[in-house]
């Protein structure tokens, strides 16, 4: 997934850097006819629109997936005990917040 | 199981009311976002420079772009933010004013890099006839 997302966000890039391209080559014409630049020729805006939905879709998908905050989620469930037992204390004001270790377990 | 649901939905309004939640979890979403805002302004910047956009509309660009960012920061959270993010302001605002240099940046630096490919190209193509001036200029001196 992250891979294929990399792939497309390179393929956006490159589409947007054959627009600027064109968009060079389609300025020195202008300047050879001389007219005004108002705006790039539409099979350029199409490419500029192209690359803009394949960046978007990379820049989405390739940092990463989004991990739940909720202490009792899925994602924050303990799979491995931490090295440290001996220095741990349960006698502190989290008594009071008892996870719902049943529900834990049966996944 | 009706009773074990509702005692489910209670703890987790407590947890909520209590504004417990993993700190490292939340901090790994904040960075995936910045990430994103980062790249996306930068490619907004580069399709203004390109699109030829000048003044107020290329901050509205930038406006747009960011809120199709937005969209797709709340569809990538399945719509639940809730259970991803503190706030909404953390999903719609973070970012916001960073990703607006690399914007700038970007949105005016394109049109000096067309400057210079312009110059190497016109350079490439009449190489031939620059060296022809170049050793014209020898022969004159």
């Amino acid at each position: 997934m992250m891979n294929l997302g990399f792939t497309i966000g390179v393929l956006g890039v490159l589409i947007l850097s054959h627009a600027a391209y064109s968009t060079i080559q389609y300025r020195g014409l202008l300047k050879i006819v001389e007219e005004e630049f108002s705006g790039p020729p539409m099979n350029v805006v199409l490419e500029l629109l192209v690359g803009l939905v394949l960046c978007l879709w990379a820049a989405l998908s390739v940092p990463g997936k989004f991990i739940s905050i909720h202490p009792d989620s899925d994602d924050n469930r303990i799979v491995s005990l931490p090295d440290n037992l001996d220095f741990m204390i349960f006698n502190h004001r989290g008594k009071v917040l008892q996870p719902d270790t049943g529900m834990k377990l049966k996944c | 199981m009706g009773s074990g649901h509702d005692e489910k939905n209670r703890k987790a309004d407590v947890l909520e009311d209590l504004g417990l939640l993993n700190v490292e979890n939340l901090q790994n979403n904040m960075k995936i976002i910045y990430y994103s805002r980062t790249f996306l302004s930068i490619i907004g910047g580069v399709i203004a420079g390109i699109l030829g956009v000048t003044g107020v509309t290329g901050f509205i660009c930038y406006f747009l772009i960011m809120a199709i960012a937005s969209l797709g920061f709340v569809a990538k959270a399945d719509f639940s933010i809730k259970a991803y993010f503190n706030s909404w302001n953390q999903i719609m605002l973070d970012g916001f004013l960073s990703g607006l240099m690399s914007f700038v940046l970007f949105w005016t630096y394109p049109s000096r890099w067309l400057y210079f490919l312009k110059v190497l190209l016109i350079i490439s193509n009449d190489s031939n006839s620059w060296l022809q001036y170049s050793s014209n200029d020898s022969k004159s001196l």
